[in-house]
């Protein structure tokens, strides 16, 4: 029964998933047509003459009414075929492919110090609430929060790549380095991305924890003599770890999707790159394939936000 | 047939010019008799990639697609130093007396990258590339001409124009008329017959080129490898030539250029360029269809000021010819900034209303500055500018040639004919101060075949004169080209209008360790 009740809750997030893809899908084509000029004055740019647009035009089919460009791109992306680049006439499979790989191996590396450290922080915020250790979690936060991510960036390869020349200020990996090599190489975004989300995460683990902490079952504790550090181990983070994992989830999206800003900054090969480019050059089916990408980022990721939490929170298995 | 050898004869009166102008004092010659040393791996940080690039030269659009051209390919002709324009594929050329029918005589001896020999069949298949009706390469505007190219043996061509144009020779060292193996579809082996051999390419985001042990020319292509970097972010590119990670960078911020001078182990190459901001009326549209207007706007504008405050280079005069052209009508008097001067034309005009100047980032990082400091000289003459910005995106479909006043762009071009009848022509696609004036046309076209210099040069005079008294563009200054270059890289000199040493810097400079 119970598992049948957790199958059908995936099943119908599954499901809302993929009507969330669709409508971001229909959004992506509306958002990419409203936008003034097309792919061939994209090209073209200042060069444009009407015999070049109108060869492009002709050439990729742009005169045709949009519904029916979206519906034949729906058709053949429903079959697994994202299709071509409008511009290089490459597939967007091969496009994609190291870029997104790129944008994953960084959002990893920042998600796998981020996490740990910030929910670290939190919970040691928590456990020495308005004492000098929280005080200064959250003023040091607190500037980290409120600093813009891409000067955090300059101020970090200012320091990092110029001033002292520990790490490269132009983030470049490629196969035939070695880990270490490709760590190095991300030190400086990843440490960028670190100090961004941590921050957040660190806000809203502490914050998760402390709302427990006023729940009678915690008083409770505390009567029956319990210290605070075992309180909060043991009574207040099972409690707090559903709105922590979707703190964690969320991190994990904003750090695959949210990169954008440092990967400009570092000049790093990722998926913001590769959408910046397509929005501007009005590639529909490479931002579609953007969009969707980064879309089904986020469903995955709150679908299993919504997951964890039911499997540690036995209460939200039997809604009311 | 006159005959015009590959040392740029066409062209004897620019030495002087330019040296008259002070461009060539010292910049980097010295270095550049020095003998090269070869080896190491140079890395060039250049902007203008998307993942969408390909080498297809037809794709080209940007500085940074020109410098992969040229890392691996060459053209016919070349820009040297002082704009001197000399034979690269091709060795020596002659034009009929009517200057419409050019014979190209080849190199011979020069192979492809698949070691191909090169030969007449390849530079009319790589010339037609670029013409015809639905050709989308950049350059079908310079090939429009052309009615005929045909081989002439084995090492000729003749090309066959519709109209006389002594500057053929010129317009074939554009970036886009590389030469490729005939029948050519698909680019992505990069074969061309330069410097640098395709070793790996990333579109967007590298190309990494070894040199070419065969290459034909025995002074050129001093490195092992060479690193073209797409670096968009331009504090990104700085960062990267302190470092150390870029050798060079191209385009660098006014705002950093004290920076990057005061920096040890780097500094800039300023050159001027053919490049400017011109502040562009539509001479067809009301207000602006009033030369008192248009001239109330040439004289509000301090020059002076504008290019010491946005870090500019030389003076423009109202024509968009910069002085370092052989062309140049030096002798037309500089327009002032005349506060009462333009106040007296604005109360001849008898506009007494709010003008709406559009611009963009998109026309140069400088507009929106530029625009204020117009909009408060202008204010002081009585003439009221209201700043609009315009979104970038659709900034050249939307806005330019059809905004009736605005700050536009152009680049240098590589002659005066193409700048004067790509801009000013009655019939130019590109008019974008809808000037059409009949004698005009007939001075640049007349112009364009004249293949005596001291006739040609009194011909662009009155045309440029024409444009300066009643053109509809404003051209405060011509920018220059500012690259960011470490100490080590020697042999840098400019060329042409393009920065980067006409965007041939990766074979023509070197490394010293």
């Amino acid at each position: 029964m119970e598992s049948a009740g957790l199958s059908g809750l995936i099943l119908k997030r599954l499901a809302s998933g993929l009507v969330t893809l669709f409508i971001v899908s229909l959004m992506v084509f509306a958002g990419t047509e409203i936008l003034p000029g097309d792919v061939a004055h994209a090209i073209l740019g200042q060069q444009a003459t009407p015999d070049s647009v109108q060869a492009i035009r002709d050439e990729l089919g742009l005169d045709r009414p949009a519904i029916l460009r979206y519906l034949e791109w729906l058709y053949n992306f429903v079959q697994g075929d994202l299709g071509v680049s409008l511009i290089s006439g490459r597939e967007i499979t091969d496009l994609i492919d190291t870029r997104l790989r790129n944008s994953f191996f960084l959002a990893s590396v920042a998600a796998v110090i981020a996490i740990p450290f910030a929910v670290g922080l939190g919970l040691v915020a928590a456990l020495y609430e308005d004492r000098l250790a929280d005080k200064s979690i959250t003023i040091m936060t607190l500037v980290f929060v409120s600093l813009p991510d891409f000067l955090l960036g300059y101020l970090l390869l200012l320091v990092g790549a110029v001033t002292l020349g520990w790490f490269p200020a132009l983030s470049r990996i490629s196969s035939s380095m070695s880990f270490i090599e490709q760590l190095q190489a991300v030190a400086l975004p990843c440490l960028t991305l670190v100090l961004v989300v941590s921050a957040h995460t660190m806000r809203l683990t502490r914050a998760a924890v402390l709302s427990v902490m006023n729940q009678a079952y915690i008083e409770m504790a505390e009567l029956k003599g319990a210290g605070r550090r075992r309180i909060i181990l043991r009574h207040a983070l099972p409690n707090a770890l559903s709105p922590v994992l979707n703190i964690v989830m969320l991190t994990l999206a904003y750090l695959i999707v949210g990169v954008v800003v440092v990967e400009a900054v570092f000049n790093y090969s990722g998926m913001g790159q590769l959408m910046i480019d397509a929005v501007s050059k009005r590639d529909m089916p490479l931002v579609q394939a953007c969009g969707l990408i980064f879309a089904s980022v986020y469903v995955l990721l709150n679908l299993s936000a919504d997951i964890l939490s039911i499997l540690t929170n036995p209460r939200r298995r039997r809604p009311k | 047939m006159s005959a015009y050898n590959a040392n740029g004869l066409t062209r004897r009166g620019l030495i002087k010019s330019s040296a008259a102008l002070g461009m060539i004092a010292g910049l980097g010659l010295s270095s550049a008799r020095a003998a090269p040393t070869p080896g190491g791996t140079l890395v060039v940080g250049m902007t203008g990639g998307a993942a969408s690039d390909s080498l297809d030269p037809r794709t080209f659009s940007s500085s940074g697609h020109a410098m992969l051209g040229f890392t691996l390919g060459n053209c016919l002709t070349e820009i040297e130093e002082n704009n001197e324009l000399v034979g690269e594929l091709a060795e020596s050329w002659e034009a009929s007396s009517d200057a419409k029918t050019w014979k190209f005589n080849l190199r011979q001896g020069v192979t492809f990258h698949n070691g191909q020999s090169m030969t007449s069949d390849d530079v009319v298949y790589s010339l037609n590339l670029h013409r015809g009706e639905d050709s989308t390469s950049g350059a079908a505007g310079l090939m429009g001409d052309i009615v005929n190219i045909a081989v002439d043996g084995p090492n000729a061509v003749v090309i066959t124009l519709s109209k006389a144009n002594a500057d053929l020779p010129f317009l074939l060292s554009d970036f886009h008329l590389l030469i490729v193996p005939n029948g050519t579809e698909d680019f992505s082996a990069g074969v061309f017959t330069g410097p640098y051999r395709m070793e790996e390419f990333e579109p967007g985001d590298f190309l990494r080129a070894s040199r070419n042990p065969e290459y034909w020319k025995a002074d050129r292509a001093h490195v092992s490898e060479v690193e073209v970097l797409f670096v968009e972010d331009r504090a990104a590119r700085i960062s990267g030539l302190v470092t150390g990670e870029l050798h060079m960078a191209q385009q660098i911020d006014e705002q950093a250029i004290a920076l990057i001078e005061a920096t040890p182990g780097v500094h800039i190459e300023s050159h001027p360029s053919g490049g400017h901001s011109p502040i562009l009326m539509h001479c067809d549209t009301a207000p602006f269809d009033n030369l008192d207007l248009r001239l109330a706007v040439k004289y509000s504008m301090d020059r002076q000021q504008i290019i010491d405050q946005l870090n500019g280079g030389v003076l423009g005069n109202d024509h968009p010819i910069p002085p370092s052209d052989p062309f140049y009508a030096a002798d037309i008097p500089q327009r002032p900034y005349d506060p009462e001067r333009a106040a007296f034309h604005v109360r001849e005009s008898g506009f007494d209303g709010t003008l709406p100047l559009s611009i963009s980032n998109v026309a140069g990082a400088r507009s929106e500055e530029m625009a204020t400091l117009f909009q408060q000289t202008a204010g002081l003459a009585g003439l009221n500018i209201e700043i609009v910005r315009e979104p970038d995106d659709g900034f050249w479909s939307n806005v330019w040639l059809k905004k009736p006043f605005m700050i536009g762009a152009w680049g240098g071009r590589p002659t005066a004919d193409i700048m004067l009848t790509t801009a000013y022509h009655s019939e130019a696609a590109w008019n974008d101060t809808k000037w059409r004036r009949e004698q005009f046309d007939q001075i640049i076209e007349l112009a364009r075949g004249e293949t005596d210099f001291d006739r040609r040069k009194a011909l662009y005079h009155d045309a440029q004169l024409m444009i300066h008294e009643d053109g509809g563009a404003g051209i405060p200054f011509f920018r220059n080209n500012q690259d960011g270059v470490r100490d080590e890289v020697k042999g840098f000199y400019p060329a042409g209008s393009f920065n980067m040493s006409g965007l041939r810097a990766v074979e023509r400079v070197w490394l010293e360790s």
